[in-house]
């Protein structure tokens, strides 16, 4: 580092004399002059100067020459809320993993983290570590307010408050304290616990779409379209309110329903359970006789009511071996096999 | 291995599982004409013989066949499996014990190929809306000629046919006479398939002369899928509208009895369906389901260890595995691994070796 500081004085006293300066350093008779001190200096001087790299003859960048990075002088035990204390992007040198990322060239492997750009794009999450959450909700507990003791179980809170109503606030420093995206309002709650029969719940379901899940019973209504808050709680309550109200009427055209309207197949009135009466009639199992009483005593039986199980069973659940498998038993009970 | 004396398939049973039967050489001219897969024909031209394992599916639907009672509307029985475990060589199997019992066959070999690649489609003239393949239905009627010698004089027309304004096939003419018009008419063959289709459903399981009917479909799924072909408009023709698929669902559907009806799914020639999918009901799809349902669906799976090791000791006895390594066990543990014991994919593997 003594060079350095050489070095730095003599630009400091050399500033006008610069030009002065460089013609003779490029006098290689002059050079042999300087003390040897000097010459390593120059060395990397010269670098500097035929290739213009860092513009012009006068540029005066005080380059300093990069530290080690952070990663070497990080002790195991250390506290990472202060290495990444918000979410900013990856910086190589304060990550201590031999990360890589990337598409490998030929017989290569992924690139290294060292100024890999993938790395830096992709949101990372290095700032929410459960340490960092932890001193987030212990920085926030003044603010809240205790949670009521009598509401310990997810049953509970279900039955005394089946609507649940989310949304988000939103705190940043800088020129405006608004949010645009705090006015979202989420609207939660089991169908379940609204008074339906089948037939609403059912045209419930289709006029919702996209916003009821089947396996978990939840309706989950998104509203965003107003400006404020307020308003975008109003819709969502008025949009469940119609949901419910229109789910309950039935429409005339709504008689024309199709089997192809239907979300889950029956069996009654289907092509299968014709083939297998016809068939059944025409193998006289029934002993002799015609017309509905023969159809009723057929359809009272076991076998047939495996039958009709196994095929439902593959019409609604889809596939799989052993349904297969039902099927198949059924099948063959059923024709004596 | 090679039990030449089970010709008789009457006795095969359960002790002979994964053993291999031959075939006798005349057999394969008539008996399969047309239904063999390519690959194992060139197996039987290498080998000079035709070798079949004896397999659970193949057997249990000839028990079941065995024990049916023909009085009864028809029994369908659906071959599904993976691809290449062995649905065709099952079917060809049963094929060949219902020939050697006596039974009239009806062998589709791939009805795929009649729902694509047409080149010509004639508008039906006895139909306005169909269509007619003449090719396709005139080499189905040719193979069917020879599967079916003998039948061909016995069974007598119970109906007058017109084909045209001079000329028709009057009643109690044998059936021998309208295959040969409709080999040789071509222009006509596919209402001639569909007239011999109506007279042996008809007569099958009827009292006096009567004979068992067995109509093996491959590739059964073809017939209620999309098809390929367009017509001069270029809208694309439904299924339905080919005067020879329209007359195979006759033939599939239950309402006639005396004989059975025995298809395998296919995915190999399917059109517009997943490679990944082998289950009946992804195949047939809904309208497919519907038709053939009831059925009784037979899986067909991969070899299992006995059955791997006696076409691998097949193959060494045949001389097919020329490799040293694959003579060891290590060469056969690698078969193992590399095919998954799939029929198909190991034939192929050691026809390399």
């Amino acid at each position: 580092m003594a060079a350095h500081t050489l070095k730095k004085s003599i630009w400091s006293l050399g500033r006008i004399h610069c030009h002065i300066y460089r013609v003779n350093v490029r006098n290689p008779l002059n050079r042999a002059t300087y003390a040897t001190a000097l010459s390593t200096n120059h060395s990397s001087q010269n670098k500097g100067f035929p290739d213009r790299g860092n513009r012009g003859p006068f540029n005066r960048r005080s380059r300093r020459e990069a530290g080690d990075p952070r990663t070497d002088r990080m002790p195991v035990d250390q506290d990472w809320t202060t290495v990444y204390p918000t979410a900013t992007p990856f910086r190589q040198g304060s990550v201590p993993l031999p990360v890589r990322m990337g598409f490998p060239v030929k017989k290569g492997v992924p690139p290294e983290k060292k100024g890999n750009l993938e790395l830096i794009k992709i949101p990372n999450f290095l700032h929410l570590t459960p340490l960092a959450i932890k001193k987030h909700c212990e920085a926030l507990k003044p603010f809240c307010t205790e949670w009521p003791s009598a509401l310990d179980t997810g049953a509970k809170c279900d039955e005394h408050f089946p609507v649940k109503v989310e949304s988000k606030d939103y705190v940043s420093a800088g020129t405006s304290l608004r949010n645009p995206s705090a006015r979202i309002v989420h609207l939660r709650l089991k169908l379940s616990c609204l008074n339906l029969d089948d037939h609403a719940r059912k045209k419930m379901v289709k006029l919702v779409g996209e916003r009821y899940c089947k396996d978990t019973d939840i309706l989950a209504i998104t509203t965003d379209s107003c400006p404020v808050r307020k308003q975008n709680y109003d819709y969502a309550m008025y949009l469940l309110t119609v949901l419910y109200h229109e789910s309950w009427k039935m429409e005339a055209w709504e008689s024309e329903k199709t089997v192809a309207d239907m979300e889950e197949y029956s069996w009654e009135d289907s092509p299968s359970q014709k083939n297998i009466m016809s068939t059944l009639v025409r193998m006289q199992v029934a002993g002799e006789g015609e017309g509905e009483a023969v159809r009723e005593e057929l359809l009272g039986r076991p076998e047939v009511q495996e039958y009709r199980d196994s095929v439902t069973r593959l019409k609604n659940e889809g596939e799989s071996e052993s349904s297969m498998h039902q099927y198949r038993d059924a099948v063959k009970k059923l024709l004596n096999l | 291995r090679c039990l030449s004396g089970l010709s008789k398939n009457a006795c095969q049973s359960e002790q002979h599982l994964g053993q291999y039967y031959t075939v006798p050489p005349s057999h394969f001219h008539t008996v399969f004409p047309h239904g063999l897969p390519p690959r194992y024909q060139q197996q039987v031209k290498s080998f000079n013989e035709g070798c079949v394992m004896v397999r659970q599916p193949a057997l249990e639907l000839i028990s079941h066949l065995k024990r049916a009672d023909y009085s009864k509307p028809t029994l369908r029985y659906l071959l599904y499996g993976v691809k290449g475990s062995g649905k065709t060589m099952s079917l060809c199997h049963a094929v060949h014990y219902c020939s050697k019992q006596g039974w009239l066959v009806l062998h589709i070999p791939d009805a795929h190929l009649w729902v694509k690649n047409c080149k010509e489609l004639l508008p039906s003239s006895y139909h306005a809306s169909r269509f007619d393949q003449p090719i396709q239905a005139s080499n189905w009627l040719r193979n069917f000629r020879t599967t079916n010698e003998h039948f061909l004089s016995k069974i007598k027309l119970r109906q007058r046919y017109v084909w045209t304004k001079r000329e028709s096939t009057e009643e109690g003419r044998p059936l021998g006479e309208l295959v040969d018009m409709g080999v040789s008419r071509v222009k006509s063959s596919s209402d001639v398939v569909g007239a011999v289709l109506k007279e042996l459903r008809l007569q099958a399981g009827g009292t006096e002369g009567g004979f068992r009917l067995a109509v093996a479909v491959d590739g059964v799924n073809g017939l209620w899928g999309r098809t390929t072909l367009k017509k001069e408009d270029k809208s694309p023709v439904a299924p339905e509208e080919l005067t020879l698929v329209h007359n195979l669902r006759k033939m599939i559907n239950n309402d006639w009895c005396g004989g059975a009806v025995i298809a395998t799914l296919s995915q190999t020639g399917s059109l517009y369906a997943p490679s990944s999918a082998y289950l009946p009901q992804e195949l047939l799809g809904e309208e497919g389901f519907d038709s053939m349902d009831p059925f009784i669906p037979v899986p067909v799976s991969l070899y299992s260890e006995k059955e791997f090791e006696s076409c691998y000791l097949y193959y060494l006895d045949r001389h097919w595995l020329q490799h040293p390594h694959s003579q060891t066990e290590e060469g056969k543990k690698e078969l193992i691994f590399l095919s998954n014991r799939n029929p198909s994919v190991l034939e192929r593997l050691c026809a390399f070796l």
